[in-house]
């Protein structure tokens, strides 16, 4: 297919995907607009989870530690002074914040609230970032598996030393009041296309295909002249950029931030979105973020009130068991998720394994050439293991 | 701080530190033969914990029986764990083994919580071992109960048992060979799936004892009372030096005595101005990245020590 | 693709489902944390919500239906649910324990004119978010935020236990915690006092560090802000490591949880008296009133033990908005589903001396959280099979404040 076409597709796409927001937003009851409004978050933050996780290959489990960051920035900064000041006077506000927070704003520079929204995010992105290149610096030094439990060391310091500092954090006790812009599906969908666009020409360039590179065999990757410290940790100061702005947005959708809301709990909703979608999959983070949204909320029906042998029950914890399980099922019988390492494309409607499925027949042949063509790929000691042995 | 109370906190660190061993070394066992780390261990933990409460309660049987039932049904389900869960991604990327480990212990936690319920539950011990046990020292009183005391004794013997089992049987010498090299022991006839599997069967055993004294010492269980010591134990086995036997339990007794003194040394120097025991954490955690900068490899480094 | 089309029918179809408001029966959403880190106390309440829908499950010849839904725990999924249960038609929410659940749905429930209860909910903030709004707040609690009870207990510790060497147990993260401790210290210190904080972690069954600390620093008393779960075994490690002097804490210690995760025998001293005290708002003025007594006699009989606190609390939570309903009158039923929710606020507004199983409840003239009452100090003693006596308050042994 022409790039020219695929180009006028793409905008088709965005022009279509817009006017459904539209119809949405004006259409649907607040319930659908909140979830909508979520699963944009959702998106930015799973695909920049993604780019160390799948595009990079390295387990980062500090994800929420990041977004914590980002939304702490939009609190202090946007929160308007009334809002502080009864968070501060309370009737048990204890007066732990300094009174210093209460004038930090970005109104010297403009009063238009997007425009300070717009700055709040990239600010936020931007001491994510740092704090990321803070975490990377030592931990990259690391190889492999340590990197996961380093990586949660720092998310939970993050957290737990930000909750110290109630001066500006007002402890365990946080702040309400917080703008609600990200309630607009516009704040969060344009952000997520953003990310996406970004994640994505990342993805394509020789920076991505270093960090793939990377992914499949270290050694290999740094004989071939790639640099593996600089590319690993440029890749998780950009993920904690996003982070960064996830946590922004999260914060705004929420009105509220304590740090109790971003535990590990937060991370691992991500890690079940790229795992579900496709570890190393920009299409299968953004699959993956609108399961993660929607899927609870459509199984809340398995936990309404049943009626078991005459008795009216209501069993809760199913959700949990069963989002779980999708993940441990994905991760065995998908193992890099549903769409792997492809993305979406336009040449998808034309391919064979597209038309094998609507016209009902089998796309075997392909899966196996792919398996095989995997299997190459893998080391040597990755390699399918025989059938028997004595 | 008096050389009382000094020792004090050493004999509670010791036995805290028996406990994160227990499980340091199911964490180390599994990652020298397959080089995963089983997330879930924490919760293979929490399980042994519960049957122990059950077996317990149902059947009134001692303790030391509900103990060694419990350590047979939670031997089965890790069994079951690597069975339906590890075994078919053995040959998959490294995230994705991780990835799963991560979903399974959250599976465990929840189906926890659904099926023994939220609430924290009283964990009871024969009185016997709770006598406590005191004695003087330079003036000073030093106390303990027979818990404390039988913590240590028991996960000693246990540990022995252990190194037994990989010193002198043919399996031991299998888990040995397949944690060198897996490639290599399969092509000398080893059934390298069955040698994983008597991994998880004594890790998950050692982690039910482990479980059902920490349940013992600590008076209450609760569904996801796995979490936090298997952070720690996790960290006890990198410390250590993840893969090596000696490591595990050199890590556990180590964080077990760190996090003890380290308290109580913050709060000695704490204040009606501040507290400082909230850093407790992050020290921890500061700590293992310290140690990992500067020994990659942990205390006892790879190759320096037998992996199993 | 067939499926995926399926799927967004299925959606669909699911959130289109409103019900209507005046034919059926009364919806009251009840939002709780059913799963998750929080579960320990969204289950109970939960339970003891849908004991108070048993006990009275009619207002105004209607019947009354609790909508259960799980907030496993989290901001986000507490925010969605109360969206949805909105837009499904309850007139009001009674639910979550706590306040990371509790002040984003405040938030949504603000702006969409519905009143919000929560029921243990510490954090002033949760009653606060409607602050400004010239609709006035739907925002409002039934337990205390009572700066008192930490000057309370201060005093009772300082001058009753004759405590100058305190170790305070804090909960780190937990919002009732920190401000517990925050006035329990700032007045003791005041005092005269000294004060060593500890943190424990929600979910920590091992306190060997901290009791390592206690035994370094040799405290008069120890002060515990933490809940049950953490409280009742800190009771128990620190008698196994020796401490036996006085235990004092908040209401939230004041349960049967804790003297079970203890023990008996490390609530009570070698004579057979309690040792373990606790501030409580709740019952102080009222205890053995009418309504604290059937309350009790109806529990003991459906669940053969004494209610918690948390359970208490979420009884009254229930029936505060019943009674509010039903002081509104027959006109409720002839209104819009805007309108009853408003009247409800209203109602609730206009409450002055509910009489509650924890005491009187009054939300006139305030922002949403009741108010304060004479406190009790209670001393946790015990009956012979190891319940708290009187219905699981202990013994009143001193008041305070009014």
């Amino acid at each position: 297919m022409r790039s020219s076409i695929q180009f006028l597709l793409t905008l088709l796409a965005v022009v279509a995907l817009a006017l459904l927001l539209r119809y949405i937003e004006q259409e649907t009851g607040q319930f659908i607009v909140r979830l909508v409004a979520l699963a944009g978050i959702w998106i930015v933050a799973s695909a920049s989870l993604n780019l160390v996780n799948g595009t990079l290959g390295i387990l980062s489990l500090g994800h929420s530690g990041f977004m914590l960051l980002g939304g702490y920035v939009v609190t202090i900064l946007m929160t308007p002074h009334v809002a502080k000041l009864r968070v501060i006077q309370a009737p048990i506000g204890l007066g732990l914040v300094s009174p210093w927070v209460l004038d930090v704003n970005l109104n010297w520079l403009t009063t238009n609230q997007h425009l300070q929204f717009i700055i709040c995010l990239a600010l936020g992105g931007v001491v994510a970032a740092a704090v990321g290149f803070l975490v990377g610096a030592p931990a990259f030094r690391l190889r492999g598996d340590y990197l996961a439990i380093v990586t949660f060391a720092f998310g939970e310091i993050i957290r737990i030393v930000l909750e110290a500092l109630s001066r500006i954090s007002n402890g365990p006790l946080g702040y309400s009041g917080i703008p609600t812009l990200a309630k607009g599906l516009w704040w969060t969908w344009g952000t997520a296309g953003i990310t996406i666009f970004v994640i994505a020409q990342l993805c394509k360039s020789s920076f991505g295909r270093a960090l793939k590179a990377i992914r499949e065999d270290e050694t290999a990757a740094e004989s071939m002249g790639i640099n593996l410290f600089r590319h690993k940790i440029l890749a998780l100061v950009i993920s904690a950029f996003f982070a960064g702005v996830a946590g922004g947005l999260y914060a705004s959708w929420l009105a509220a931030i304590t740090p109790g809301t971003y535990t590990f709990s937060l991370t691992f909703l991500f890690l079940v979105a790229i795992g579900f979608g496709g570890l190393g999959s920009i299409t299968g983070a953004v699959l993956g973020a609108l399961v993660i949204t929607f899927l609870p909320e459509l199984l809340r029906s398995l936990e309404g009130q049943q009626v078991i042998f005459g008795q009216t029950v209501q069993i809760f914890g199913l959700r949990q068991v069963i989002l779980s399980l999708i993940l441990v099922l994905t991760m065995i019988f998908y193992r890099r998720g549903l769409m792997g390492y492809s993305e979406f494309h336009w040449e998808w409607f034309t391919s064979r394994q597209f038309k094998a499925l609507f016209l009902g027949r089998r796309a075997q042949v392909l899966r196996s050439e792919e398996l095989a063509q995997d299997a190459w790929l893998r080391r040597s000691e990755q390699a399918p293991e025989p059938k028997q042995e004595a | 701080m008096t050389l009382a109370q000094f020792l004090q906190q050493t004999i509670n660190g010791l036995s805290l530190g028996s406990l994160y061993a227990l499980l340091a070394i199911g964490y180390s066992m599994v990652y020298g033969i397959l080089r995963l780390i089983n997330f879930a261990h924490g919760e293979i933990f929490m399980l042994g914990a519960f049957f122990a409460f059950y077996t317990f309660t149902f059947t009134g049987l001692p303790w030391w029986v509900a103990m060694l039932v419990s350590m047979v049904l939670t031997a089965g389900a890790g069994l079951l764990l690597e069975r339906l869960a590890y075994r078919p991604l053995r040959d998959s990327p490294r995230t994705t083994v991780l990835i799963t480990a991560i979903a399974i212990s959250f599976l465990l936690q929840n189906a926890g919580q659904m099926i023994f319920g939220a609430q924290p539950k009283p964990f009871a011990p024969p009185s016997l071992l709770l006598k406590p046990l005191q004695f003087e020292l330079a003036g000073n009183r030093i106390f303990l109960r027979w818990t404390g005391v039988l913590v240590p004794i028991i996960t000693l013997a246990l540990l022995y048992l252990l190194t037994l089992l990989v010193q002198r049987t043919r399996i031991g010498k299998a888990m040995r060979a397949v944690a060198q090299d897996t490639e290599v022991a399969r092509m000398m006839g080893i059934n390298v799936n069955f040698v994983v599997a008597i991994t998880f069967v004594v890790g998950s055993a050692l982690a039910a004892a482990g479980g059902v004294m920490w349940g013992m010492t600590f008076r209450n269980i609760q569904p996801l009372m796995g979490i936090f010591p298997g952070i720690k134990a996790f960290i006890a086995a990198v410390v250590g030096g993840i893969g090596s036997l000696p490591g595990a339990m050199l890590g556990g007794y180590l964080l077990g005595l760190a996090e003890v003194w380290l308290v109580a040394l913050l709060s000695l120097f704490q204040s009606n101005a501040f507290t400082l025991t909230t850093y407790r954490d992050v020290l921890v955690f500061a700590i293992l990245i310290l140690i990992l900068l500067f020994r990659p490899h942990g205390i006892i480094g790879e190759g320096t020590a037998e992996k199993v | 693709m067939n499926r995926l089309i399926l799927a967004v029918a299925a959606l669909g179809l699911v959130l289109g489902s409103v019900s209507l408001s005046q034919g059926g029966p009364i919806l009251i959403g009840a939002p709780f944390e059913l799963t998750g880190d929080q579960a320990a106390f969204g289950t109970i309440e939960l339970d003891a919500v849908r004991f108070a829908n048993e006990l009275r499950p009619t207002v105004l010849g209607r019947s009354v239906e609790i909508v259960a839904v799980d907030t496993a725990s989290s901001a986000s999924e507490s925010s969605n649910v109360t969206q949805r249960l909105i837009d499904q038609g309850v007139v009001a929410l009674v639910g979550w324990c706590c306040s990371r659940g509790a002040i984003p749905a405040a938030e949504v429930a603000q702006a969409a004119g519905v009143v919000s209860i929560s029921v243990t909910s510490t954090n002033p903030q949760t009653t606060l978010v409607g602050e400004g709004d010239p609709r006035g707040s739907f925002s409002f609690r039934v337990d205390f935020i009572d700066p008192q009870q930490g000057g309370a207990g201060a005093d009772f510790v300082f001058n009753t236990l004759g405590g100058r060497r305190v170790l305070v147990v804090r909960q780190i993260g937990d919002a009732y915690s920190f401000g517990l401790t925050e006035f329990f210290t700032n007045r003791f210190i005041q005092l005269g006092g000294e004060v060593n904080i500890q943190d424990v972690n929600e979910g920590q069954t091992d306190f060997s560090a901290q009791v390592a600390a206690l035994q370094a620093f040799n405290p008069d008393v120890v002060y515990s802000s933490a809940f049950p779960p953490q409280s009742g075994p800190f009771i128990r490690q620190a008698r196994d490591g020796g401490y036996t002097g006085p235990f004092a804490g908040g209401d939230a210690i004041l349960s049967q949880q804790t003297v079970d995760l203890a023990g008996a025998d490390a609530i009570l001293t070698a004579e057979g008296t309690a040792n373990v005290f606790a501030t409580s708002p709740v019952g102080a003025a009222d205890v053995g009133s009418p309504e604290a007594q059937a309350f009790l006699q109806a529990w003991q009989a459906r669940f053969g033990d004494n209610p918690d606190p948390f359970e208490t609390l979420g009884f009254d939570a229930y029936n505060v908005v019943i009674q509010a309903i039903e002081n509104i009158g027959p006109a409720f039923n002839e209104r819009s589903l805007a309108e009853q929710r408003v009247a409800i606020r209203d109602a609730l507004l206009a409450t002055e001396n509910f009489p509650g199983a924890s005491g009187s409840i009054t939300f006139v003239d305030t922002d949403g959280t009741p108010r304060n009452r004479v406190l009790g100090v209670f001393r946790m003693d015990l009956d012979a099979e190891g319940k708290l006596v009187s219905g699981g308050l202990g013994t009143l042994v001193a008041t305070a404040g009014g």
